[in-house]
């Protein structure tokens, strides 16, 4: 095994353990709490806060174990590639990092389809809801279009190579240029397909809840997961199209002054930074949409405009709320609920949302 | 729309959810081609097995207020006379092509208010 790569594996390793023992404190719990009421735009409500700090915490210790185990298979398979000698090495790393994260978020979320059901009342909608309802626009084309970009920027750059002009690239190794990228698009394209199917298996398991603001929260935590699944190739995509870039750039240091090959390298160059705005810019327009309030707009419009509301008199902090929902001994609702929660109803109609908190 | 089923109540859970599917079609709270989960999903939404939401689904396909559409998954059906059943269809239509374009529900509502010639 690589010395350098196993010794920065080691140091993260250790950091993500430092990490999961400050999250098992209770004060710990309780701001993360506070933190992800205030980003999905929720109240905390008495009755489940002991059941949301346990949920949070469950989650968060998921994501660290997978990120966890991202890392490892990240650095065996970057030791038994090229190790420490690539340049990249961290980059994939990170990579692998990421993905073991959010495949932890989806296990603990698939196996919340499986709590226990207690004798009590529960809801569920008639209508299921899909990727739309918890995933902007946005972010869902963010990913095939960084995929396009890079598919596209690799075939420009095989095409500029076979063009070989003023035989620029005879004194470069075009095959250490061209195959961690490749292998990263290719990844990149299986990732895709691989995010479709655990989006599909994610919105297809069942939301057990009892009352509105458990289904709620249930919808929350599912968006959030929901969102780092979409990334993923995304993220990949832009990796790879940042590494072809960037060898290329290397490789066409020496370039005689005034020739091809320093245009190029000089093309090259601007692409890496230009790379690096299109996801700040995408970054601010995401959050400017307010993505992780998205479901709420969607599945819930009534918590949506108060939350709003509440939005423009206290600024940012404020947090909607939603009611326990119907009783089943309630002989108004005659068993039934009458509420309707679906994205094409008009807020207020029908609503059983009360003023934000 | 929400379903509500409570365990302990006289009334059989695969019965409550057939009633609240019904009323809910009768109130247009449920419109045709609204597409149901599926029978899996319901049944861990509401902790129940499998087979006490195929059974409500079972029945109402039997009363014709669902279809089941293969591997598409069960949907609420058109209702009425042939003719009803055919304007049941466009206004679904109807309704997809307005989300796709954005128009807003009161709009569309003022659009086709229009074409039926109501002011």
């Amino acid at each position: 095994m690589d010395p350098v790569i196993t010794v920065v594996s080691a140091l993260v390793l250790t950091g993500f353990v430092i990490r999961l023992i400050y999250s098992s404190r209770s004060e710990t719990r309780q701001r993360k709490l506070q933190a992800y009421s205030r980003q999905v735009g929720l109240a905390v409500v008495p009755e489940i806060v002991s059941e949301l700090r346990k949920r949070i915490y469950r989650r968060e210790r998921s994501a660290i174990f997978g990120a966890m185990a991202g890392l490892c298979v990240g650095a065996v398979l970057v030791a038994g590639m090229d190790g420490s000698r690539s340049p990249w090495s961290g980059l994939l790393l990170g990579i692998a990092v990421t993905v073991g994260t959010t495949m932890g978020l989806l296990v603990i979320d698939a196996r919340a389809a499986f709590a226990p059901a207690a004798e009590e009342p529960r809801v569920a909608r008639a209508v299921s809801p899909g990727l739309a309802d918890y995933v902007t626009k946005l972010d869902r084309a963010f990913s095939l279009g960084l995929l396009t970009l890079a598919t596209l920027g690799y075939i420009v750059v095989l095409g500029i190579i076979a063009l070989n002009p003023e035989r620029t690239f005879d004194e470069v190794s075009v095959r250490s240029i061209l195959w961690p990228a490749g292998l990263l698009l290719a990844l990149a394209t299986v990732a895709t397909l691989v995010t479709w199917a655990a989006v599909n298996a994610l919105l297809a398991r069942g939301q057990p809840a009892s009352t509105y603001v458990e289904l709620a929260w249930s919808d929350a935590f599912r968006s959030t997961t929901l969102r780092s699944l979409v990334y993923i190739p995304g993220i990949i995509a832009a990796v790879s199209t940042f590494i072809v870039f960037q060898s290329l750039n290397y490789a066409l240091q020496q370039a005689m002054p005034d020739s091809v090959g320093e245009a190029l390298a000089g093309s090259f160059i601007i692409m890496g930074p230009a790379l690096l705005v299109i996801l700040i810019v995408w970054t601010i327009t995401s959050e400017r949409n307010r993505s992780t309030t998205h479901y709420l707009r969607r599945l819930w419009p009534e918590t949506a405009s108060a939350l709003d509301r509440g939005r423009l008199a206290r600024g940012r902090g404020a947090v909607g709320r939603i009611s326990a929902g119907p009783s089943a001994n309630d002989p108004s609702t005659n068993g039934h609920s009458t509420n309707s929660h679906r994205a094409d109803d008009s807020p207020g109609e029908d609503s059983r949302t009360k003023t934000p908190a | 729309m929400m379903l509500l089923v409570d365990p302990r109540s006289a009334t059989p859970p695969y019965e409550q959810l057939r009633v609240q599917v019904l009323a809910a079609v009768h109130s247009g709270d449920l419109a045709a081609g609204d597409k149901l989960p599926t029978v899996r999903k319901l049944a861990q939404d509401l902790g129940l097995a499998t087979n006490t939401v195929a059974r409500a689904y079972r029945e109402l396909e039997r009363d014709e207020v669902i279809e089941t559409r293969g591997r598409n998954g069960s949907f609420i059906a058109a209702s009425g006379s042939a003719a009803e059943r055919t304007v049941q269809v466009a206004a679904v239509a109807f309704a997809t092509k307005a989300r796709q374009q954005g128009v807003k529900p009161e709009a569309a509502l003022a659009y086709a208010r229009a074409a039926l010639g109501i002011r």
